[in-house]
């Protein structure tokens, strides 16, 4: 979690990801931000985020971001 | 057959509806599925047999795929991660070769069909220049009825059930209208399978609130198309057919109106197409939001031609800055430059693909991709100054969200929007750029005080009618962007009031739609008679 | 806001009575926007008709510009004392032919009906289909056409009555002097396929033969001379359709020849349109075949007193027409 926190922090330093739980739906994140934080978590976590998991949903708060990591690093 | 036409409106959406509601529940996709047939069949004649081909290689494709995705969640079961690594890879070539062959059928047909004259061309002027001997031969096809919409819909249909998002559709009947409903025919919206394909395909009640509401959408969407967008085109006509006489004011009112004719007239038809869906309690997806209240251009884009906008991102963008290279491509990017460029470089390299797709989807025409490499290069510029404009508004001490820097933005939103728009317009992507020229080359407002806009093609009651027109679809813009729904408020009046409001709109479109003698285009080519 | 369920009944009261009012007020705005005065209908001398007296009209020519400006009505009159009358609109269809038709017989008993056939390729497809929707709505519901003159209104409209006492001089034709010779050849292969007619107009005509066995009006088909806009397999399309049909067909085009049709002096516009030297001989040999198909029919009035402005229109085509354009009869 940690790590993501600064990946996410370098990527938007004005915005406060504890607490955003809209981050999609407020257009915070845009789908180019969305495309470097996936290539970043490939880098930090070894894992590939597949394109279905790409879906607002998942991209809505770290926790939501956090939980989708997890969960595809138990089914690779 | 189109939209705002007495064949459609009164005759073929008529008889589609009632067809619908006389059939038991359960079978009501079938007169859904024979209108639709109908109107491509009216419309397109023979060419229905690649909308057939389409419908039956998707399906079937689909099927294939499905089987292999099954057989991967069957077999991984109890296999090691290096084991289910490599099954997962075995899986993949099969499913990469069904879904190649599928998506290069359909886009192939689109391909030769819209884009095959073009490319020959292309093709024949390089062999001139190079001196080469011999041309090869160029057709012009006959372009089937909305087979840019339907081949999006299909390739996307395929790609999520590929990528496992869905279960492929066992149905064929399903598949079918789901490609092939026909409000969708004309000008989309792009739907996706899980947005439609079930809501086409299961019957449903007549609901009172639903359909009336769907009759007002057609309304609206008919006053913008034929009062407004039809009105503005008179013109707008005069001025790009002859473009080479005006400039200056002439030409930035031709532009503006232009973005006005070309907004009203798309949003204008949306409105129709999804209000006739509506009668059939079809809920279709919306295809624009308010755009012209978007303070950058990427935002705009959010907002305008939505579902296109949606599956570049999810089909093109995101397909290609997954894919294995481009992620290769994009971390040495980040590792050899600077974190903020490299960055830059690996978006700027997906985005190309999305707005190349863009211009060309528009048309066969060089025009086309050098409009679409317009918004790339705006945007592409965008991303690189806005870290320099948040730094000046920081030290300048102006907030982001202050009025001010919000006008501004839509302002300059829309300037460049109808600066893309003028070129889209224009014959050609030269004559662009000379009416562009002659913009500055002789600006003055004196003759849009000397009302010498009027007679060309619009008189004084034209302009006044396109003036109100303005006012009111900004203000239900407005409106709708803080949430409040004009339709909810009308029907919250007393009966009256309400029906006085649907009268004068029906009253609007019978008397002072742009239609009948006069009005066609055709009528102004033999003017002299 | 109102989410009561309401019973099928009140939607049905609700739906009818919107309905209602809707129809009301398209026929009142219709009253409204319609010219007050027939010479302001346009396109050629359209409802100039209203101000003949009833029942003078014997044949009734109707079509696109071709007849308008193809048939010298008033020499008929001068050569076999037919009571002929144009009444030609800018591309004019077969169903909108049916519409006007329709309408002049509410006063007049034509005992024949000339169709231009030019007016059977006005339109196709789709576009055929959807102009006899739209020529349909217009008959009834007249605001449709004439919405547009919303521009030239005065409050007043709402109040004025409605005089259509203007009768259309020279019969409806629409004279013109101007020569521009058409330059080109006439084509006629024998392997030529006939083109066949386009399926809204086929309707279109089974609803004017309709019309005719109703008002016992015989038709005729007459392509008006017109080099340029005619082909042989359009020719043989008619032709065909007419034979099946037992419709006397004169087409001016084929033989142009032998009816003396000239390309040099008898076209205004490089072959699409006659002047009057050419519409007069139209009008002449037209007389010959009307008194040669449809003898039973017709016949000379010129002795009929009740059909006196017949002369009248004539004397004046020759005063106004004739004598300036130097056109010796």
């Amino acid at each position: 979690m940690e790590t993501l926190m600064e990946i996410l922090k370098e990527l938007k330093p004005f915005v406060d990801f504890e607490k955003e739980e809209h981050l999609i739906d407020e257009h915070i994140l845009n789908s180019l931000e969305i495309m470097t934080l996936v290539s970043r978590i490939d880098d930090e976590f070894d894992v590939q985020i597949p394109l279905v998991e790409v879906v607002p949903e998942n991209f809505q708060s770290a926790k939501a971001i956090h939980r989708m990591i997890v969960r595809v690093q138990e089914e690779e | 057959m189109s939209f705002h036409s007495w064949l459609y409106l009164p005759c073929f959406l008529g008889m589609a509806v009632l067809l619908y509601y006389c059939f038991p529940l359960k079978y009501r996709f079938l007169p859904l599925l024979l209108s639709s047939m109908a109107f491509y069949v009216l419309c397109s004649r023979k060419l229905i047999v690649f909308l057939a081909v389409t419908i039956v290689s998707v399906y079937a494709a689909a099927r294939i795929l499905d089987t292999f995705n099954e057989e991967f969640r069957e077999k991984k079961k109890g296999l090691a991660k290096e084991e289910r690594k490599q099954l997962k890879k075995q899986v993949e070539r099969k499913k990469k070769a069904v879904l190649y062959l599928a998506v290069l059928l359909n886009f192939g047909i689109l391909f030769v069909l819209k884009y095959g004259n073009f490319l020959g061309e292309n093709i024949n002027q390089a062999l001139k220049a190079l001196h080469v001997g011999g041309r090869i031969p160029v057709f012009q096809f006959l372009l089937p009825l909305g087979i840019s919409f339907y081949t999006l819909q299909a390739a996307g249909y395929l790609l999520d059930v590929s990528r496992g998002k869905y279960r492929a559709d066992k149905n064929f009947a399903r598949v079918a209208l789901f490609l092939s409903f026909f409000p969708q025919m004309v000008e989309g919206p792009i739907a996706r399978y899980d947005e439609t394909g079930h809501q086409v395909y299961e019957g449903h009640r007549f609901d009172y609130e639903t359909f009336t509401s769907g009759l007002q959408l057609i309304l609206w969407g008919l006053v913008k198309k034929v009062v407004l967008a039809d009105r503005a085109n008179m013109f707008v006509n005069t001025i790009f057919k002859q473009y080479e006489q005006y400039s200056g004011i002439y030409i930035v009112a031709a532009a503006v109106l232009y973005t006005f004719q070309i907004y009203t007239e798309f949003s204008g038809c949306m409105d129709i197409v999804r209000g006739s869906a509506l009668l059939f309690g079809i809920q279709l997806p919306e295809n624009f939001r308010q755009p012209f209240a978007a303070k950058t251009i990427n935002e705009f884009w959010q907002r305008w031609h939505m579902t296109l906008g949606g599956w570049l991102r999810d089909y093109v963008f995101y397909a290609v800055s997954f894919c294995g290279w481009y992620q290769k491509f994009s971390k040495n990017c980040r590792e050899k430059w600077p974190k903020f460029f490299g960055g830059w470089i690996s978006a700027v390299g997906a985005l190309f693909f999305v707005w190349f797709g863009m211009g060309l989807w528009h048309g066969a025409s060089w025009k086309y991709v050098l409009y679409g490499m317009y918004y790339f290069a705006l945007i592409s510029i965008g991303m690189l100054l806005a870290p320099l404009g948040e730094k000046g508004m920081q030290r300048a001490g102006i907030s982001p969200k202050s009025a001010g820097v919000q006008i501004v933005g839509k302002v300059r939103t829309t300037a460049l929007v109808c600066v893309g728009m003028l070129f889209f317009r224009a014959e050609s992507f030269t004559a662009g750029l000379s009416m562009l020229k002659s913009v500055f080359r002789d600006f003055s407002l004196q003759p849009l005080l000397e009302g010498k806009l009027l007679g060309l093609g619009c008189d004084g009651y034209d302009f006044a009618i396109l003036g109100i027109g303005f006012v009111v679809v900004s203000l239900v813009g407005a409106w709708k962007e803080r949430n409040i729904n004009v339709r909810e408020k009308i029907s919250g009046f007393p009966l009256p009031f309400r029906w006085g409001v649907f009268y004068a709109g029906l009253f609007c479109v019978i008397l002072f739609g742009a239609y009948g003698f006069g009005y066609n285009a055709a009528d102004f080519i033999y003017a002299q008679f | 806001m109102e989410k009561k369920r309401k019973g099928n009944l009140g939607i049905c009261i609700r739906a009818a009575a919107f309905t209602a009012i809707f129809v009301i007020l398209l026929i009142l705005a219709g009253h409204f926007v319609m010219p007050k005065n027939n010479r302001d209908f346009g396109g050629y001398a359209k409802g100039g008709f209203y101000g003949y007296p009833d029942n003078v009209i014997d044949v009734l020519a109707v079509g696109d510009s071709n007849a308008a400006e193809g048939i010298a009505a008033p020499m008929m009159w001068k050569e076999h004392g037919y009571a002929a009358y144009v009444a030609g609109e800018p591309f004019q269809t077969v169903s909108g032919v049916y519409e006007t038709v329709r309408e002049i017989t509410k006063k007049q008993t034509p005992a024949v009906l000339v169709l231009e056939v030019d007016s059977i390729f006005q339109a196709s497809g789709l576009k055929g289909m959807e102009d006899m929707v739209k020529k349909e709505a217009e008959y009834y519901f007249p605001v449709f056409e004439y919405h547009n003159r919303f521009k030239k209104m005065k409050w007043s409209d709402l109040t004025t009555k409605k005089t259509y006492a203007w009768a259309a001089p020279y019969n409806g034709y629409s004279p013109s002097n101007t020569v521009k010779p058409f330059q080109g050849e006439k084509k006629v292969d024998e392997k030529t396929i006939a083109k066949p007619i386009p399926k809204s107009q086929e309707l279109a005509l089974e609803r004017l033969r309709g019309l005719c066995r109703e008002k016992g009006m015989q038709l005729v088909f007459l392509s008006a001379y017109s080099p340029k806009s005619w082909s042989y397999d359009k020719h043989k399309g008619i032709a065909e359709y007419a034979r099946k049909n037992e419709i006397p067909f004169l087409d001016c085009n084929l033989e142009s020849e032998k009816y003396g049709f000239s390309p040099e002096e008898d076209v205004r516009d490089g072959g699409t349109h006659m002047n009057t030297r050419g519409a007069i001989k139209t009008a002449k040999v037209l007389g010959e075949f009307l008194k040669e198909n449809c003898q039973n029919a017709l016949a000379d009035k010129r002795e009929e007193p009740s059909y006196e402005i017949w002369q009248k229109n004539y004397e004046r085509f020759k005063r106004d027409v004739l004598i300036p354009y130097k056109i010796k009869e």
